[in-house]
């Protein structure tokens, strides 16, 4: 195999670094004004699903590492305690991951169930470590509209974070 | 292939297995970690999170212009639909204001003239920064917006932030160039209000909703949905008669309070500085217990 060109090469890192800036620019949108009456107490966290399918796809491209950082990062632009977004995402990433064989390569149902099955727990834990730091019981209800509303998300993100990643990654296995 | 790995390789495997789990574990320690350093030493967190909230600000700004533009967008045809109902009402209502005003006019000679016998010296008029909102992260968690001010423009922790409407929040964090405001529903925040008119005083909680509760009210309060919450001064971080809400429900001793702050139509606000910081500045509410987060 003959060595990769300068640009051969900066092309292949652009190429490597797509998952983890989708899930930032997500991260980012989670966090614009939309203006919506309500959307305000159960804007869903984009970041979840984009783990979880990353997790399941390209598990090498989002290390646990990247997953803690994108945590911290949306830690501190949401405003939760610092370490709980990081600690849930680390968790998804890890835990999705080793099972990304009963995902990978399966029907987008069975992905979509996953995410389901995957999330509830987190946002369970999510709350939890929310509560316990503000030591105040915050109401649960507002919780499960945001998780249904990233189970009725999943499909959409799941179609663009698959363009993506057929358009970036197609040619590296 | 696995058959003819060499014995360095094959000892590396599990070794690399184990860093991994290792790197793992470390990384969920530190989660756990920050989690308890955030609690017991808010201030460097704060700052952690000041800078990062400092670097995507610009990024923020940019990308909240389009969904504003829309949304005005949305707003002006909405308005062009009832423009006819609207006028009317407006008219009635311009009828009802001239004779108020008339009232305040008369009720402003007699303040001048009452405050010219006590020698009395108003007050210097607050300075104010005007600020676009250009976070709003949602969920159910946390309540705050961003604004892109900072302290380059002048802000400071714990001054007012408030809307044609009344009070939104207070400044929980400021950055260089972007400040978090902590929204009065949201589950940290605690504001000294009382009922206009009965002078009832007490302590507005948010609990991450829409509407926030009133707490520490006097045992034998009457209070009944549809009079006003104002802020009561105490505690010296706002000054008194801001604007907050309307009580919406009174049931078993808990008094729900319909906030004026309408987060979505949240656009411009204004960060005001009463000159108060100095009565209760940050190292003093930490010193309390924690008044600000």
């Amino acid at each position: 195999m003959t060595p990769l060109t300068f640009s051969q090469r900066l092309d292949h890192v652009a190429r490597q670094i797509v998952p983890c800036l989708s899930v930032l620019i997500l991260i980012l949108i989670s966090a614009i004004p939309f203006h919506l009456p309500f959307w305000g107490v159960i804007a869903p966290m984009l970041s979840l699903p984009a783990i979880f399918y990353w997790a399941v796809h390209r598990p090498d491209l989002i290390p646990p590492s990247m997953a803690f950082l994108l945590g911290l990062f949306q830690d501190a632009i949401i405003g939760t305690p610092l370490g709980v977004g990081a600690l849930i995402l680390l968790l998804m990433q890890g835990g999705v991951s080793a099972q990304s064989t009963v995902f990978y390569g399966k029907s987008f149902l069975i992905n979509w169930w996953g995410f389901g099955m995957v999330t509830a727990p987190a946002m369970l834990l999510f709350w939890l470590l929310v509560s316990m730091i503000d030591s105040a019981l915050v109401p649960f209800l507002p919780v499960v509209f945001q998780y249904l509303i990233m189970i009725g998300l999943y499909p959409v993100l799941n179609w663009l974070l698959a363009r993506l990643q057929y358009a970036a990654l197609r040619q590296e296995i | 292939m696995a058959t003819k790995r060499s014995p360095a390789l094959r000892l590396a495997q599990p070794f690399r297995l184990f860093v991994q789990r290792f790197a793992f574990l470390s990384l969920v320690i530190a989660s756990l970690g920050l989690m308890v350093f955030g609690k017991a030493d808010p201030k460097t967190i704060a700052s952690l999170r000041t800078s990062i909230s400092d670097a995507v600000a610009p990024i923020l700004d940019v990308m909240s212009r389009p969904t504003s533009t829309l949304s005005n967008t949305v707003t002006h045809l909405e308005e062009l639909r009832d423009i006819r109902a609207h006028n009317e009402i407006l008219i009635a209502e311009n009828q009802r204001l001239l004779e108020w005003r008339q009232a305040a006019l008369e009720l402003q000679a007699q303040n001048q003239s009452l405050r010219e016998l006590l020698n009395f010296d108003p007050p210097p008029p607050p300075e104010f920064v005007t600020a676009r909102v250009i976070g709003d992260p949602g969920g159910p968690f946390a309540q705050s917006v961003l604004l892109n001010v900072g302290t380059r423009d002048g802000v400071t922790k714990g001054q007012a932030v408030i809307t044609g409407e009344g009070l939104i929040g207070r400044v929980a964090q400021v950055g260089n160039r972007s400040t978090r405001v902590l929204l009065l529903t949201d589950i940290n925040s605690r504001i000294p209000a009382v009922i206009e008119s009965s002078r009832a005083r007490g302590i507005l909680t948010g609990d991450n909703g829409d509407q926030a509760r009133l707490l520490f009210l006097p045992v034998n309060t009457t209070v009944g949905p549809g009079e006003r919450v104002v802020t009561s001064g105490h505690g010296g971080v706002f000054p008194p008669g801001l604007p907050i809400g309307v009580v919406s429900s009174v049931s078993d001793g808990v008094v729900r309070i319909q906030p004026f702050l309408r987060r979505h139509r949240l656009e411009f606000v204004r960060v005001v500085n009463y000159g108060l910081a100095g009565i209760l500045n940050s190292d003093r509410m930490e010193q309390a217990g924690g008044l600000s987060e």
